[in-house]
C-alpha cells in the first residue's frame, strides 16, 4: 500500500457535484456544459495502458480497487490543457525540451468510450498564478526560457512509467517505488509552487490522480483552514469545487471496442 | 590579545551575537557593534571572567539584534573607538522554507572537532570554501566542539591543580575559537558566518561526563575532582558557547526546528539526560507540530545502550522511553541531527505507519577526529522498530554535511543532505552525494 492518510471527514465535499454525462456526449462538450475552462482536469481512459494506470492506484485506495483516473491536467481553456500524457506526440526530442509536457486538445480526449471518466476541480481562481508555475517547469518557447528540469523531473518519472505500461522486464508498480505518475506530479508540482497542497493524504510525492482526487472530495475541511491561513504571495485557496462524470466505475480495458 | 564576534541563535528577524574581548584593554564607552546600516553602543551589559591564575580575562556579551529582515545576509563589525577589531556575518532565516523554483534553506551540520589536529585550519577552510550556492545559512554544531579532555596524556599528572585545569581549558577555547589562518581557513572562520546553533556533549566536560571518565582518572575518579572539572567547563561552555535553558524551537513554515541540550543537566548514568521540565517541552513540540520536525541531540537515538566507559541516551532508560512515546505523538516526519560517534550515518524507520510518517536519524561525525578515537560504522540497531541505515557514506573521513530544505508544497519539505569531506593540502572542496534523491517528509 501507498501511505495515505484518512481524511477525518465524514462526509464527502458538497462542492463536487456529479454532472451526469448524457448519451454520447463527447467530453468537450460536456466541459462546455458545466462551463468549465480552469482548473484541475481528471480523465479516466478506458485503453490498456490507462487501465493498467488505474489498476497501479489501488494501492492509494482504502478497498484496493482500481482508480477512476488515469490522466491529470491543466485546463487553459475550454479546448485545451497542459499535461504530461505518456503518448509521444512529435519529436522525441520534444520530450526533454519541454520537460515532458504537452499542451493536449480536449478533442483528441474527447471519445467518451476512450475516456469514460471525466472531472474538473478547481482549488484556486487565481489561473494566473498557476499558469506563470506551469511555464517555469515547462519552459516559455515564446519567451525563450527552458524548462526546469531541477524543479521536477518529469521525463525520469516518465521512464519507469512507460516500463509499467508496456511489461518491460521486471517493471513493477512505480507508485510503490514512490515515483508519482508524471500527469500528476506535474500538476501537484505546478499547485504546491503556489502554495496548494493538491494531496495532504499522501505521505510523499506519489502524486497520482487518484489521490488528487480524493483531496477534493474528502479533504475539504484541510482546504477550509488553509484558506483563511494563505500568504499573499500564493494562490488564494479554496474549499474544491467542480464537477464530475462517472461513465465507467470498475476499470475495464474495453477501448477499442472489438 | 583577541576580539571576536560569533553569532548564536539567529532568526526571522531577530538575532544573537556573542561579542567578546579577550586579554584586551577594552573602553566599552567607545565600542559599537555595526550590523547592515545600523549600529548598536556595548557600552554596557559586558561581563568579565578572569581565570583564577590571572592569565586569561575575557569580556563578553550577548547582544540581541531586533526587527532584522528575513532572509537577508548582515555583516557585522565591531568596532572600538571607531577602529575595526573583529568581524562576522549571519544570514536571517526565512519565515517560509523556499520553494522548489528557489535556491534551498541551507543548514550544517557537524560535531567532534579537536583543533590540535587541525593546525592548517582545514575544518574552516572547507566550510569557507563551499560553492556560494551551497553555503549554509545556519549551523548546527552538537557537541564536543572543544575536547577539554585531550590528548589524555596532559591529565597522567595527578598532582595538577584546579586553577591549572582552568587555565587549560580556557586555553583549549581560545585556541579554537581564534583559530585563522592566512588564506582564510581556521574554526574561528567557521564560527564567524553563519548562526551557530550549539549544543554540549561530553568532551565540552571530559569523556563520558558527569560520570568517571576512564581516560582522565585522576581528575574524574573522585567526586570532588568531577565537581571542580564540571564547575569549571559549565562555565566556559556558557561563556563561549551557548547558555543552556529550555530547547530552541523555531519555525520555517511547515517545517519546525527543536534544539536540545542532553549533557548540561545530565545526572549519573541511569538518571536523567535532560531536566524533566525540557522533556516535557520536547513533548510539548512533537504534539503539536504542524508539519515536520528537525530534532537536534548532542547524542544517537537510535543507539544500543553504552557502558560505564561512555553512556548513550538509551542509558538513561526512564527518559529515553518517555523521549519514545513523544515521538511516536507526532502527526508528521520527524528528522533527528546528530554527531559523537565518528561516523556519518542516515537511518530511517516507521513513525506511525497509518500516516505514513517516518523518523530519520542523520549523523556527522567528526569534523576532526581526535586521535587514536576512529569510529567504527554500525548499521542503527533496531531500537525503534525495524531501523533501515543507508550505506556508510563518510568512511572514517573528516566531514561535515550540509542539509538542504525546499517545500515542494505547502505541507511537503525535501531534505537533500550532502556530505563534505573537509579538504586537505590544498585540495578542493568537493560534496559528495549521499543519496540518489531528497528525503521527503511531510
Amino acid at each position: 500500500m501507498i501511505s495515505i492518510r484518512q481524511s477525518t471527514a465524514t462526509e464527502a465535499n458538497e462542492k463536487l457535484d456529479e454532472v451526469k454525462a448524457e448519451p454520447n456526449e463527447t467530453n468537450s462538450a460536456w466541459l462546455k456544459r458545466v462551463k468549465a475552462k480552469d482548473g484541475v482536469l481528471l480523465l479516466g481512459g478506458a485503453a490498456v495502458s490507462h487501465f493498467r494506470i488505474r489498476v497501479a492506484q489501488s494501492h492509494a485506495r482504502h478497498d484496493m480497487t482500481p482508480s477512476r483516473w488515469s490522466l491529470a491536467g491543466i485546463l487553459l481553456d475550454d479546448t485545451n490543457f497542459l499535461s504530461v500524457p505518456l503518448d509521444l506526440s512529435g519529436d522525441a526530442s520534444d520530450i526533454a525540451t519541454a520537460n515532458g509536457v504537452q499542451t493536449c486538445s480536449i478533442s483528441n480526449y474527447d471519445d467518451p468510450q476512450r475516456f469514460p471518466n471525466i472531472a474538473v476541480i478547481r482549488f484556486t481562481r487565481d489561473t494566473e498564478k498557476i499558469l506563470i508555475n506551469a511555464k517555469l517547469i515547462a519552459g516559455d518557447r515564446e519567451a525563450r526560457r527552458p524548462a526546469q528540469r531541477n524543479i521536477i523531473d518529469l521525463p525520469t518519472l516518465m521512464l519507469p512509467w512507460l516500463s509499467y505500461v508496456w511489461v518491460c522486464g521486471k517493471a513493477s508498480n512505480p507508485l510503490t517505488d514512490g515515483l508519482g505518475l508524471p500527469s500528476a506530479a506535474f500538476v501537484e508540482t505546478v499547485y504546491g509552487i503556489a502554495g496548494i497542497e493538491l494531496t495532504p493524504g499522501l505521505a510523499s510525492a506519489t502524486s497520482c490522480p487518484e489521490a488528487i482526487w480524493q483531496a477534493a472530495k474528502y479533504w475539504h475541511a484541510f482546504y477550509k483552514e488553509a484558506a483563511k491561513t494563505g500568504s499573499q504571495r500564493n494562490a488564494r485557496q479554496q474549499v474544491p469545487t467542480g464537477q464530475y462524470a462517472i461513465r465507467q466505475q470498475a476499470a475495464a480495458a474495453d477501448w477499442p471496442k472489438e | 590579545m583577541s576580539y571576536l564576534v560569533i553569532p548564536n541563535e539567529v532568526f526571522a528577524n531577530d538575532a544573537i551575537i556573542w561579542v567578546a574581548a579577550i586579554n584586551e584593554n577594552l573602553n566599552p564607552a567607545a565600542t559599537v557593534l555595526e550590523y547592515g546600516s545600523n549600529q548598536v553602543p556595548l557600552n554596557s551589559g559586558w561581563s568579565t571572567f578572569r581565570t583564577a591564575d590571572g592569565n586569561y580575562t575575557i569580556q563578553y556579551q550577548r547582544v540581541t539584534l531586533n526587527n532584522l529582515t528575513q532572509q537577508s545576509r548582515y555583516f557585522l563589525t565591531l568596532r572600538v573607538a571607531g577602529e575595526w577589531k573583529a568581524d562576522a556575518s549571519i544570514d536571517t532565516i526565512p519565515w517560509r522554507l523556499p520553494g522548489p523554483a528557489d535556491p534551498p534553506f541551507i543548514a550544517m551540520l557537524g560535531s567532534c572537532f579537536f583543533a590540535r589536529e587541525d593546525p592548517n585550519g582545514n575544518v574552516g577552510r572547507t566550510y569557507m570554501n563551499l560553492p556560494a550556492s551551497a553555503r549554509p545559512h545556519i549551523k548546527f554544531l552538537c557537541g564536543d566542539q572543544v575536547y577539554l579532555d585531550n590528548p589524555p596524556q596532559d591529565f597522567l599528572n595527578p598532582f595538577r591543580s584546579r586553577n591549572w585545569l582552568e587555565h587549560r581549558c580556557f586555553k583549549t577555547y581560545v585556541d579554537a575559537w581564534t583559530q585563522q589562518t592566512a588564506e582564510g581557513g581556521g574554526f574561528g572562520q567557521l564560527l564567524k558566518h553563519g548562526a551557530n546553533f550549539f549544543t554540549s556533549d561530553d568532551h565540552e566536560f571530559w569523556n563520558n561526563a558527569p560520570d568517571i571518565g576512564l581516560n582522565v582518572p585522576f581528575f574524574t575518579l573522585r567526586q570532588k575532582g568531577r565537581d571542580e572539572w564540571w564547575a569549571i567547563a559549565s562555565t566556559l561552555y556558557k561563556i563561549f558557547q551557548t547558555v543552556p535553558s529550555a530547547p530552541v524551537r523555531f519555525n520555517i513554515d511547515p517545517l519546525s526546528f527543536c534544539v536540545c541540550e542532553t549533557r548540561f543537566s545530565r545526572g549519573s548514568g541511569g538518571g536523567d539526560f535532560m531536566s524533566q521540565a525540557n522533556l516535557n517541552e520536547i513533548g510539548k513540540w512533537t504534539r503539536g507540530l504542524n508539519g515536520p520536525g528537525i530534532l537536534v541531540l548532542g547524542q544517537p537515538f537510535f543507539a544500543e545502550a553504552g557502558s560505564i566507559k561512555d553512556y548513550g541516551l538509551p542509558d538513561f532508560t526512564r527518559q529515553y522511553e518517555e523521549l519514545k512515546r513523544y515521538l511516536r505523538d507526532s502527526q508528521h516526519s520527524i528528522v533527528i541531527l546528530t554527531g559523537d560517534v565518528h561516523f556519518g550515518r542516515i537511518a530511517v524507520t516507521g513513525l506511525r505507519p497509518e500516516l505514513g510518517t517516518k523518523l530519520y536519524e542523520v549523523i556527522s561525525s567528526p569534523m576532526q577526529l581526535v586521535p587514536g578515537a576512529k569510529g567504527k560504522y554500525a548499521p542503527a540497531p533496531h531500537v525503534f522498530g525495524q531501523i533501515s541505515s543507508e550505506f556508510d557514506f563518510s568512511q572514517g573521513r573528516d566531514h561535515f554535511l550540509t542539509l538542504e530544505f525546499r517545500a515542494p508544497s505547502p505541507q511537503r519539505v525535501e531534505m537533500l543532505p550532502r556530505f563534505w569531506p573537509i579538504a586537505r593540502g590544498g585540495m578542493p572542496v568537493q560534496s559528495q552525494n549521499i543519496l540518489r534523491a531528497p528525503i521527503e517528509l511531510i
